[in-house]
């Protein structure tokens, strides 16, 4: 586990703020000597934030008094007369002091209302720091507003989301007084051999030359390809990230051209990209080559087309520009014909997917933080019920009105404050546990922290839930103080106080029910998504990738021949049921896309191709998957290179393309006009698998023989009947006996794909169980407090009811009904706003309707129950009043 | 030293911390000094405070150490008792073992002190 050496930034800021900066260097330096030593491995890195954090706040504490003390001496002495500006300061220190004391003489309520507090705003800060890392911040690159990313698109809609030909970048290239700058590039996977005996999997891009001009990287050291060189292709080089050059070039500038092994051909490292660097996909891409090394005879979409735009020039214009270039080409190129492009700002590609998700989860948090002022109202309007007398005291002594409320609102600053502080440490703890927990999908979530901003945003919601939650008992004090004579009676008898708390409950139950019903739509999306037809079984199957570099594998009977040998060895390991390649995992969002037709198709002229997804496989791996055949075979022995060129298509594409009949025989050919060489035979139907997420329909799918379409890198599935992942050592093993210089990547089981293409709503849900969860405690501690409450007041009114006859039944029946009829108004409310709030949520369900009734129904029940709950303990106290011990109190 | 005289007893125990860590004191081994002795969480600002006190006082020199580089290059602040410190102590000690003398105290229950 890796642990971070730097102090909380936090602390560092506040004592920055509040401490003059020769005693805030001196603090931190010091503490920052004892926090390394904290660092030891037996300790939790927990712990030292704690301590230090602590140790900043005391030390604050200490300092600013007796630099206090120091100059209210030095005053004293020069002997300066009292001016009323330090009248009003010095009576809000002693307000301040005397605020304090209160609420230190009352400590449960202190302590109840702070770490109410802190609960909800430590929740609302660690969400908000998320939001604005991840949501609001700007891109690390230059001008990151004027880069955009297009998307080529067919016009009749069957492609979209897609990629551009070499010359259409060429085109845009010459259009400089739209575009700063073009760039493109390709994913690839590259086989790194170090020291000629060890061999690495490592993830890049096949780039242009402008490529990092449009997000203006400068190499940290030597040079990138110039565009010059690129367009030539002759240059075998290479440029790195820094990463990269420390793992595999020991961070040595000597490194600069030296040469390294890249699936078997020597590349010149030009140049090292700095740390700071990260590759918009925000995926590990380590190794940037020249397009040209492997492209240049690619005229199909190829090119993932970023652009920077000239300043001043909207993203409208680019993308009109953009169209009228391929309108050009499509004039006299027909590749070209019929696409067209659409732009996306980058920070929306970046965030675009998870902005409804994270958006949702702080309106959440909001609610949690509302049920918390909620709940802290009602415990302040409780205490300021006993404290009448105190208030109509000071009140007859000559204390303004104004005064008694400034007295009041700076109590509840007090307690807000207190419950400030605690929640930056909710905050802190929050933070990590949803930073450590969050998937990988999420851009930029490893940068998320607390830092000035944050705290701001957090001292500010402090400030407001003090308001919130004071308002109502800050009303009813200056009422309660204009009645001195009844202070003492404390009759809980003012409707309007009735109705307050009442309202109080209320509220609380309809946000509870609210935040509780997205909860529970999350919770049956994820279900949802566990029920669907994936197309195979997850249980029981490793994954891993393999690639046979080529200067080794030359020719496509090679890498089949290993491929072959590999699945041999692997199927005789104990305990090995199954075993495959594809050139595709599951769920894995990857691969290629063709079209075909049949030539029935053609003969009826119909000029559209059905769109699939083309897969590669070998034998048995159908079988591995788990994957059902439907009618004919797997592909076997059967399909040699030299042989008939075979296929086996997914019951979807069985269907439309062979709707009245067997589809295993017939025949197929790539696009809509076939050439000769363009068909092959069908000689099996399998089950439609799920390739691009767990979510969709999947398109057909089309598979070739990989003997007669062999790839070199390929993902090996392997079906045991023990724990899957045990078999990964001795497959590795296996490859590693059959070549060591084939790297095995991406290990992991089908199981995992699922679950991590699952991640991002899982993790979403389950933020949403946590403040779910919260939310309900919160809710039952407020019922039940507001009963308890009201219980209490009415004490003299039960044990007179019950002298007069009343039963403990009829007692504790007024009590619950009291509270239920709250709760109902709760319900009924809350249903009306989640029907609402829920529809914000659609983007992010699966499979069940943001009012599905199902939820909301359980909801309510479930919440009724604890309601009733939380008003029968009040009520049954109430029911066991013995009438004579009130009377006698009288 | 004025006439009030007694040292304050945290004064104290810094002034003792610090002989205990002999030449080389300076605050993070004090302010460690104080906690490992005494079982209470200490302030690095009290420390600095009372330090600072004491210096104002006369009780005590610093001087400042070589630049060292895991102090971002910042030098360390050494202290030192001067003579009237000690005398200070001294003094303290023997009003304390006065005060002391002929007292016998029960002690507390659990055996702390």
């Amino acid at each position: 586990m890796t642990r971070r050496a730097t102090p909380p930034r936090v602390a560092d800021w506040i004592a920055g703020l509040l401490l003059e900066a020769d005693d805030a260097r001196r603090l931190l330096d010091d503490l920052a000597d004892e926090y390394a030593e904290f660092q030891r491995p037996h300790r939790l890195w927990l712990a030292a934030d704690v301590w230090y954090l602590r140790q900043v706040l005391t030390s604050v504490w200490v300092l600013r008094r007796t630099s206090a003390t120091r100059t209210r001496g030095f005053k004293a002495q020069g002997g300066g007369g009292v001016t009323g500006g330090s009248m009003g300061i010095e009576s809000l220190a002693r307000d301040v002091g005397y605020a304090f004391r209160q609420l230190r003489r009352s400590p449960t309520f202190t302590l109840t209302a702070a770490l109410t507090l802190a609960l909800g705003i430590g929740a609302t800060t660690a969400i908000f720091s998320v939001v604005r890392t991840v949501l609001l911040d700007a891109l690390p690159y230059d001008h990151p507003e004027r880069i955009v990313r297009a998307w080529a698109h067919t016009d009749d809609g069957d492609i979209t989301d897609f990629s551009f030909r070499v010359v259409e970048y060429e085109q845009l290239r010459g259009r400089s007084d739209v575009f700063e700058a073009v760039g493109a590039e390709f994913p690839a996977s590259f086989t790194v051999l170090i020291d000629r005996q060890e061999a690495h999997q490592v993830q890049g891009r096949m780039i242009t030359g402008d490529f990092f001009d449009v997000f203006g990287t400068v190499p940290e050291l030597g040079t990138m390809f110039s565009p010059d060189e690129i367009a030539a292709g002759d240059r075998v080089v290479a440029v790195v990230t820094h990463g990269f050059w420390t793992r595999f070039l020991g961070g040595d500038p000597a490194a600069l051209g030296s040469t390294i092994d890249i699936n078997g051909n020597p590349f010149t490292v030009v140049g090292v990209l700095p740390e700071s660097y990260a590759h918009i996909s925000g995926t590990d891409a380590q190794i940037f080559i020249p397009f040209t090394l492997g492209t240049s005879g690619w005229i199909a979409h190829w090119l993932d087309l970023f652009v920077r735009l000239q300043p001043g020039v909207a993203a409208d214009r680019a993308q009109g520009e953009i169209n009228a270039v391929l309108d050009a080409i499509g004039e006299t190129d027909r590749r070209s014909a019929g696409w067209h492009a659409t732009v996306e700002e980058l920070h929306e590609m970046v965030v675009g997917d998870v902005r409804p998700a994270i958006w949702a989860t702080f309106a959440m948090v909001g609610l949690v933080l509302l049920i918390a002022c909620v709940n802290v109202a009602n415990l302040t309007l409780a205490r300021s019920t006993t404290r009448t007398e105190e208030l109509s005291v000071r009140r007859a002594l000559g204390a303004g009105r104004g005064r008694l409320a400034r007295q009041l609102l700076v109590e509840n600053l007090a307690v807000a404050s207190v419950g400030g502080v605690l929640g930056l440490g909710v905050a802190m703890v929050g933070l990590r546990a949803v930073v450590a927990a969050a998937p990988p999908s999420i851009p930029r979530i490893a940068d998320v922290a607390l830092d000035p901003l944050v705290l701001g945003f957090s001292a500010t919601v402090t400030l407001s839930t003090a308001v919130l939650f004071g308002l109502a008992p800050m009303l009813q004090a200056g009422r309660g103080a204009m009645h001195p004579g009844l202070a003492r009676r404390g009759d809980g008898g003012s409707p309007s106080r009735g109705g307050l708390l009442g309202g109080l409950v209320v509220s609380e139950v309809a946000l509870a029910l609210m935040l509780l019903v997205s909860t529970g739509l999350m919770v049956r999306t994820l279900a949802e998504l566990d029920r669907q037809e994936l197309g195979f079984q997850r249980g029981g199957a490793a994954t891993f990738r393999v690639s046979v570099p080529s200067s080794r594998y030359p020719t496509s009977a090679d890498t089949h021949d290993f491929y072959t040998r590999l699945r041999a060895e692997l199927m005789s390991l104990p305990g090995v049921t199954a075993v495959g390649a594809g050139s595709d995992l599951p769920v894995s969002g990857e691969g290629a896309v063709a079209s075909v037709t049949t030539a029935a198709r053609v003969e009826a002229s119909v000029d559209e191709a059905v769109t699939v997804l083309q897969r590669r496989a070998t034998a048995g791996f159908f079988g591995a998957l788990g994957t059902p055949l439907l009618s004919g075979r797997e592909f076997d022995g059967r399909d040699r290179a030299d042989g008939e060129t075979t296929a086996i298509i997914s019951a979807s594409l069985a269907r439309t393309l062979f709707p009245d009949g067997e589809a295993v025989g017939q025949r197929i050919g790539w696009g809509s006009a076939p050439d000769e060489d363009d068909w092959m035979t069908v000689v099996g139907v399998v089950g439609d698998v799920r390739y691009t997420e767990v979510e969709a329909v999947p398109d057909p799918q089309l598979y070739q023989a990989h003997p007669q379409s062999a790839v070199r890198q390929m993902a090996v599935v392997v079906r045991t009947d023990g724990d899957p992942l045990a078999i990964v050592d001795p497959a590795r093993n296996v490859v590693r006996s059959l070549d060591p210089l084939v790297p095995v990547y991406d290990v992991g089981t089908l199981n995992g794909l699922v679950d991590l293409a699952l991640a991002g709503r899982r993790f979403t849900m389950m933020l949403f169980a946590v403040f779910g969860t919260v939310a309900l405690a919160l809710t039952v501690g407020g019922i039940y407090g507001v009963l308890a409450f009201v219980v209490g007041r009415r004490r003299r009114e039960i044990g007179v009811r019950m002298a007069l006859g009343a039963r403990s039944g009829d007692v504790s029946g007024l009590v619950l009904g009291q509270g239920l009829r709250f709760v109902l108004i709760g319900l009924v409310l809350g249903g009306v706003g989640a029907l609402g709030a829920t529809r914000l949520l659609e983007s992010l369900l699966f499979g069940v309707p943001a009012t599905d009734p199902a939820t909301f129904g359980a909801v309510a029940i479930l919440l009724s129950l604890v309601g009733w709950a939380a008003c029968w303990i009040p009520a049954r106290r109430a029911a066991r009043t013995d009438p004579m011990a009130v009377l006698r109190e009288e | 030293m004025g006439k009030t005289g007694v040292l304050g007893s945290f004064e104290e125990l810094v002034l003792l911390a610090l002989l205990h860590q002999g030449p080389d004191a300076y605050s993070v081994p004090i302010r460690r000094e104080l906690e490992a002795r005494s079982g209470a969480q200490v302030s690095m600002g009290a420390v600095y405070a009372t330090l600072d006190r004491l210096e104002d006082k006369g009780l005590i020199r610093s001087r400042s150490g070589d630049r060292t580089a895991a102090r971002r290059g910042r030098p360390r602040r050494y202290y030192e008792l001067s003579p009237t410190g000690a005398a200070e102590l001294h003094r303290t000690r023997r009003i304390r073992d006065t005060m002391w003398t002929g007292i016998e105290l029960p002690e507390p229950e659990g055996g702390e002190a």
